[in-house]
């Protein structure tokens, strides 16, 4: 029993409040009232959910666009697929490029295991291909055929009656009459001609259209067998450079030669005669250390995957919520306590709230831009270089530019709500701090700032999904690495699998933003001391 | 020759003299309290009776300094008062506990700030003596929204107490509560002053309640300029057993005289009234939340 409400009283915390008559019915409390409450809170919305996917699976292969059909959820699903495989196939050449001795030899063997088996399987994937395209055929000729045929017979005609046309114009042309009238008779009968050919024309072109509709029909099984051929022969490209990486190309080889090219060095210089530039030879050697060492300490240039590209993002927009909440919340309680204050403050709220981070982006960049003539170079970012976890993530002028609009954007909610939660503090609880005659900072700390509280929670909490919101577009605009360049490399590159990409951005976006929005309410409500005020 | 008093061997410890208090700009000032002039002598237990709005609160904060009166003078202990502080603790009428802190917690922060020089043991001894004396212990730790309302008051109390204050000053601390729980809070309190003997304003809107507990009751009449009527003495024997007193023909002759004076100062604002309606600013009360469905209620205030 005591486990029961320990774990209602999380899922109320968590604010995730419809799983909670799942609890009450495993335990056996009211099971009537609690399927109902089941069907309510957990049934109903996945059924909405099913029906949003079978509306889109139906509605999305009717629009057609230059990046191909609107990607169907199957396809959105595979291409979720295909982002996460490369990301794995990447980490694993990082770490193949790393690893040294057995260790190698082991995932060496692996690897040409696999590709030896590879053979075996495209073979059977061209089989099946094949199977299906010759079962399809029949299927297909009976679809394509008429309109390949229907297509190819109104050229021929549309020709034909266009060389007679032509020859018999021709014929009347050359036993040109001589009045005025028979000659304006011939032109007219030749722009009746160009009427008839443009006319004809279009029917051609129509029953052209139809013929490639018709060959576009799309058969399941050829489909997936061509997929599954795709997705072999990609296995084998990565795994042609994993191994390549895993031998010839790894940081192991690579120091070896490095190494064998040192010693070579040395020994010219250390065994040169009196008589030869010893000056050229030890520079040779001091250049072959400097070589070694650059190999020793080298790293596979991995690209940007996916997930590493939401890492970033998700530290853009701390970094950006952490700026926002360290201005907005002094600043709110400054207002919160000073009507002066507060007035002073509010122009540029009313003023700044509603600007769009689209402006805002162009203006920081330029301003920190000129902060950080030469970034390489710069305090703040070699800083950041040196921190264990987010030197991996290439802090930049972009980035910081992205934090800064995000903090611009999203303090206000912060700011005024700390500034309302600050002036709502009760009088009467003002008056026991006057009867104990506490002090201003006491007064602040133990009264008003914990009055504060959930009010300045709930101002953190808007300010982080609007911060998340901003960051996309930022990233889009900046090309700074994360989710939002990948979206503007995926728009750029247009092709089918990049708009299913696309896709799945939105869903990821729209996950991440709703996990971020229940950590907050989470906070938002242990720092509730009344727990009506925390709505989800 | 020196003047014959009810009380000669007490002097005034606590006192308002000539005092008045309005609010609103200065030409246009109602003063709420007018011309008050009380005196209330070292460790004896004073209740002020009034109807609600007579300004029975604006009182306590004269007592209390948290408000300054526009004319005359507050003096405690022949010193003037010019701001709060813990030698006069109050107890206010709804708790105003710090809902974020525990029992212990509330109390504990006034303990802390009056006896800065405790240790952490001292301090935390001193606060279970005041949470022991309202019965609170098991309590110990639960937020006030865990608790019920005569719970929360016992809080309040500790937390006053604690203070170890001079004076206390209870602002109809009983008046939010079931008439059960507040014979209860009524005995506690008795027994806790009889015990301490500290000077202690009441103030109250229950007959009963002042004569049980005090030694003198004064009645507040009826505001605008209210002002504090002549003393009601109560001579009856203490320990007063609330069980026996009704039966007392001293405690019925007082309770009558008290009713009747009330009633009589009640008919007389209703007559000056008549006389003289006093206008109502034309303003609307705002309406923060979204329009009921209940339209009735409107219609019923109007009727």
């Amino acid at each position: 029993m005591a486990v029961k409400y320990k774990l209602l009283k999380a899922i109320d915390i968590s604010g995730l409040s419809f799983l909670s008559p799942v609890v009450r019915l495993v335990t056996g409390e009211e099971p009537a009232k609690q399927v109902r409450e089941i069907g309510r809170f957990i049934v109903v919305p996945v059924v909405a959910f099913l029906v949003f996917l079978w509306l889109w699976s139906v509605l999305a292969p009717k629009h057609k666009t230059k990046a191909g059909e609107v990607p169907t959820p199957t396809v959105v699903w595979d291409a979720a697929g295909g982002i996460w495989r490369f990301h794995e196939r990447e980490s694993a050449k990082e770490s193949a490029y790393q690893l040294t001795g057995p260790d190698r030899e082991e995932k060496l063997t692996a690897a040409r295991a696999r590709l030896g088996e590879l053979d075996a399987l495209e073979a059977g994937a061209k089989e099946q291909l094949d199977a299906a395209e010759a079962s399809s055929k029949e299927r297909f000729d009976a679809i394509v055929a008429p309109s390949k045929a229907a297509h190819e017979q109104a050229q021929a005609t549309a020709r034909q009656s266009r060389r007679d046309r032509t020859a018999a114009l021709r014929e009347k042309a050359s036993a040109a009459a001589s009045s005025p009238d028979e000659r304006s008779a011939l032109l007219r009968e030749m722009r009746a001609a160009d009427a008839t050919a443009e006319v004809e024309k279009a029917k051609v072109d129509a029953l052209k259209d139809a013929y490639a509709e018709a060959q576009e029909v799309a058969f399941p099984q050829v489909k997936s067998a061509r997929n599954a051929l795709t997705r072999l022969a990609e296995e084998r490209q990565f795994l042609v450079k994993y191994i390549d990486m895993l031998s010839d190309n790894s940081r192991e080889a690579k120091v070896a030669v490095a190494k064998q090219k040192l010693d070579e060095a040395t020994a010219a210089y250390d065994s040169a005669a009196p008589d030869a530039d010893l000056y050229k030879l030890g520079g040779a050697v001091l250049k072959r250390q400097e070589l070694l060492a650059t190999t020793e300490a080298s790293q596979y240039a991995k690209p940007w995957t996916l997930p590493k590209q939401i890492v970033r993002s998700l530290l853009c927009v701390f970094t950006g919520f952490l700026l926002a909440s360290v201005i907005a919340i002094p600043i709110g309680i400054l207002c919160g306590l000073s009507p002066t204050f507060m007035a002073a403050t509010t122009p540029f709220v009313a003023l700044f709230k509603p600007v769009s981070p689209l402006v805002w982006l162009p203006i920081i960049m330029i301003i920190v831009g000129g902060f950080m003539p030469d970034p390489e170079n710069h305090w703040l970012v070699v800083a950041f270089g040196k921190v264990p976890f987010i030197k991996d993530y290439k802090i930049d002028p972009m980035f910081l530019s992205s934090a800064i609009t995000v903090a611009l954007c999203s303090l206000w909610a912060t700011l005024v709500n700390t500034a309302l939660g600050v002036a709502s503090v009760d009088k009467d609880h003002m008056n026991v701090a006057r009867v104990l005659r506490l002090g201003f900072a006491d007064r602040l700390l133990k009264i008003v700032i914990p009055t504060a509280l959930p009010l300045i929670f709930a101002g953190l909490r808007i300010s982080l999904g609007v911060g998340w919101m901003v960051l996309v577009a930022a990233e889009i605009l900046s090309t700074s690495e994360g989710i939002g360049k990948f979206v503007n490399d995926m728009y750029t590159n247009g092709s089918s699998q990049s708009f299913a990409q696309m896709f799945v951005v939105v869903f990821i976006v729209g996950i991440i933003g709703m996990l971020l929005d229940r950590i907050m309410v989470v906070f938002q409500r242990l720092v509730s001391f009344d727990t009506a005020q925390a709505a989800i | 020759m020196s003047v014959i008093t009810p009380f000669p061997a007490r002097m005034p410890y606590l006192s308002l003299e000539d005092v008045s208090i309005g609010f609103g700009p200065a030409r246009n000032r109602v003063n709420v309290l007018e011309n008050v002039n009380l005196s209330v002598a070292r460790n004896e237990f004073v209740a002020v009776i009034g109807f609600s709005g007579a300004g029975k609160s604006t009182l306590v904060s004269l007592l209390a300094g948290l408000e300054k009166p526009t004319s005359g003078k507050v003096t405690m202990d022949g010193r003037d008062v010019t701001r709060p502080g813990p030698e006069r603790g109050v107890m206010f009428q709804n708790y105003s506990l710090l809902p974020w802190l525990s029992v212990s917690g509330n109390i504990e922060l006034a303990a802390k700030q009056v006896f800065p020089e405790k240790s952490r043991a001292e301090l935390r001894e001193h606060v279970d003596r005041y949470i022991e004396m309202v019965h609170l212990t098991p309590a110990r730790e639960k937020k006030p929204h865990e608790l019920s309302g005569g719970m929360r008051q016992r809080v309040s109390l500790a937390r006053t107490l604690s203070m170890q204050p001079d004076v206390l000053l209870l602002d109809e601390p009983l008046s939010a509560l079931d008439a059960l729980t507040r014979a209860v809070l009524q005995d506690e309190i008795l027994q806790i002053w009889e015990r301490e003997k500290k000077t202690v304003v009441l103030i109250t809107n229950d007959v009963d309640e002042a004569i049980l507990m005090a030694d003198r009751i004064i009645p507040l009449t009826i505001g605008p300029q209210a002002t504090l009527a002549e003393a009601f003495p109560v001579t009856l024997e203490r320990p007063r057993d609330r069980r026996t007193l009704t039966e007392n023909p001293e405690y019925q002759h007082l309770k009558t005289e008290i009713t009747t004076y009330l009633v009589g100062l009640n008919r007389e604002a209703r007559a000056n009234r008549g006389s003289k309606i006093v206008g109502m600013p034309d303003v609307a009360p705002k309406e923060f939340r979204a329009p009921s469905k209940v339209s009735g209620v409107g219609r019923k205030l109007q009727a």
